[in-house]
């Protein structure tokens, strides 16, 4: 299967997907016991206007399918309804932390990539050793942590040393560029390490099993043979054949990087996504949780696309 | 009645045997170990805690003292005894919670890796959907919008954590179902529903049960979380409860490390039993070629 058809294969697929969400998200809140927007509107107090505008968005006189439609029309528009708590339109609200997530996640997953690869690749050659077995243990030990509470721990442990909430510093604001980036990373140092402790011990295991099943194979010891350095063989075939299951775990497992990021922000105060809904959560405000669970599925969704089509291009022989 | 009896045997023999090789791994006791004292914690916690978890019995946020080791919270109660009852809640929400995941999962696996074609696909496409959700994120939309009761955390952490289940299942059935043995029960002419409850299932158990074990950790954790964040049942002690009350008082600006250390502690160590429990009973129920 050619590159094309096959990108179109998993266009088509991600679409699919796009709608699954979609139609979950509705059910979600039209299935809910005592209809929670007309329960809102009610009890909250609004003006003649926004429960007007309400109707509009959410068209609660008209028939279930009508509404849905509506829903899909307002989606694809990104009108994601008004905020309970804010009172204001909750689609931009959310589209403006959306950046400041991304910053952290990627950050994150290029750390966790490297580092985890690197380890797992240590371990993976040393299959056995009290090496392999020590990262092993810590790895188990680091997975078997809540996020929030390794960020609680870092948070405590790095008070005064490095700033542990925010993004930036507030007094800098008219200081030169160069000043604002040193703060900026500053600021995202203690979120990344969190995010990336908890990704690192996946990483590695999936690289340290992958590396001492490829060290098994013929063309190893065929390269041992010919005489090749060690880091000829690391480079030339070891991780060149690793890195097909990592990219496609790298994809698999963004959405638990995610439930991660959302953890870090809520503890170092990022002003991304992930704080915006558990803020909202607390506040019950529904339409924001629902807007914010949108954005990120549809984060996920599309990375996921982008990972299958990088595979295909590391791997030309992978079938849809 | 003959062959009820011996099946019996059998089935306690098998444990045994798994019994004997379990036990040779140190890592499995010590996760075994971890485990009993938790587990007497959870049974033992009214005699063994000092004070009534819910009882006002010291000053606000106090610091630790001989009277209360870990201190008090913000409405002054025994921090320890609060960690001691938590021990409950997390115990009886994990294995609930993974047991309703693996039956979801299993369900779900066994029926696409069985039915392969058509229905089979159908059914993997759903459970893939589901696996790019972001799980934290539909935990708590999910535990906001249906409320805060203990059940529903279970089942919001179950419904969330299945599809994993499901795809590992499914991989195996389909490997089975080529193995001469269900080829023999098709030809001589068992119905699907003998062969998967007689032939499939039983060859898929050992799996399951690793995979079972190994999902305790995850609704255990998954569980904290919703607390922390806020959406766990506010009528029980739990130690995401804890660590929330502990963040929103600013135990980290203050230094309390006796306030949100335990906790986290216990949710490490109940966690580390169990995934070095899951761990070897994955190596002695599924042996794979060694190196």
């Amino acid at each position: 299967m050619n590159m094309r058809k096959y990108v179109i294969r998993r266009f088509i697929d991600s679409i699919g997907t796009l709608f699954f969400i979609t139609v979950f998200n509705f059910f979600l809140f039209r299935l809910m016991p005592g209809d929670p927007i007309a329960l809102m509107i009610r009890t909250r107090r609004f003006t003649q206007s926004m429960v007007a505008r309400f109707e509009q968005i959410y068209g609660l006189d008209k028939p279930m399918w009508q509404q849905f439609f509506m829903y899909i029309k307002n989606l694809l528009t990104f009108d994601l309804g008004l905020s309970f708590a804010y009172q204001t339109e909750a689609g931009p609200l959310i589209l403006e932390k959306v950046g400041n997530s991304i910053l952290l996640l990627v950050t994150a997953i290029i750390l966790a990539l490297t580092i985890g690869t690197l380890l797992g690749l240590l371990a993976g050659w040393f299959h056995g050793k009290p090496i392999d077995l020590s990262l092993i243990g810590t790895s188990l030990f680091f997975y078997c942590m809540p996020t929030f509470w390794i960020a609680m721990v870092f948070a405590a442990s790095f008070a005064g040393i490095l700033p542990i909430s925010g993004m930036r510093t507030l007094t800098l604001y008219n200081a030169s560029w160069f000043v604002r980036l040193l703060d900026l990373v500053k600021h995202i140092m203690l979120p990344t390490i969190v995010i990336t402790i908890l990704y690192i011990g996946e990483m590695l295991i999936l690289a340290r099993n992958e590396v001492s099943n490829i060290l098994t194979q013929d063309y190893i010891n065929t390269a041992r043979a010919k005489g090749l350095r060690p880091r000829q063989i690391i480079f030339r075939h070891v991780l060149r054949n690793a890195s097909l299951p990592l990219v496609s775990m790298g994809g698999i497992s963004f959405a638990f990087l995610v439930g991660g990021s959302i953890q870090a922000e809520i503890i170092f105060s990022w002003p991304g996504v992930g704080r915006l809904m558990y803020n909202a959560a607390l506040a019950r405000d529904y339409t924001v949780l629902q807007g914010c669970f949108y954005v990120l599925s549809l984060t996920v969704l599309i990375v996921n696309f982008l990972t299958d089509i990088a595979y295909k291009y590391l791997d030309p022989r992978v079938e849809y | 009645m003959e062959s009820v009896r011996s099946r019996r045997w059998l089935r306690i023999s098998g444990f045994l045997n798994f019994w004997r090789v379990f036990r040779k791994n140190p890592l499995g006791l010590i996760g075994v170990v971890i485990l009993a004292c938790f587990l007497f914690i959870a049974i033992f916690c009214p005699v063994l805690s000092p004070y009534d978890p819910e009882a006002t019995v010291g000053e606000i946020a106090a610091p630790s003292s001989p009277a209360n080791i870990f201190g008090t919270d913000q409405l002054g109660r025994d921090n320890f005894s609060r960690v001691l009852y938590g021990t409950r809640i997390s115990l009886i929400l994990g294995i609930t919670a993974a047991a309703i995941a693996v039956f979801i999962g299993t369900t779900i696996g066994v029926a696409s890796g069985y039915f392969g074609k058509g229905s089979g696909e159908i059914l993997m496409r759903f459970t893939d959907m589901f696996l790019v959700l972001p799980q934290l994120a539909l935990m708590i939309i999910l535990a906001a919008l249906l409320g805060r009761s203990i059940y529903i955390i279970m089942m919001v952490v179950g419904v969330t954590v299945w599809p994993l289940m499901a795809r590992i299942v499914r991989s195996e059935v389909l490997s089975l179902k080529q193995r001469p043995f269900v080829e023999r029960a098709v030809s001589i002419g068992c119905g699907d529903f003998h062969i998967v409850l007689k032939h499939i299932l039983p060859n898929v158990l050992p799996l399951i049960t690793a995979n079972a074990i190994l999902t305790i950790p995850w609704a255990i954790i998954s569980e904290s979380t919703l607390s922390f964040i806020g959406l766990g049942d506010p009528t029980v002690v739990s130690w995401g409860s804890i660590l929330t009350s502990a963040f929103k008082n600013s135990a980290i600006m203050l230094g309390l490390w006796h306030w949100f250390i335990p906790p986290g502690l216990a949710i490490v160590l109940l966690c580390v039993s169990f995934a070095l429990i899951g761990h070897v009973a994955d190596e002695v129920l599924n042996p794979r070629l060694r190196r």
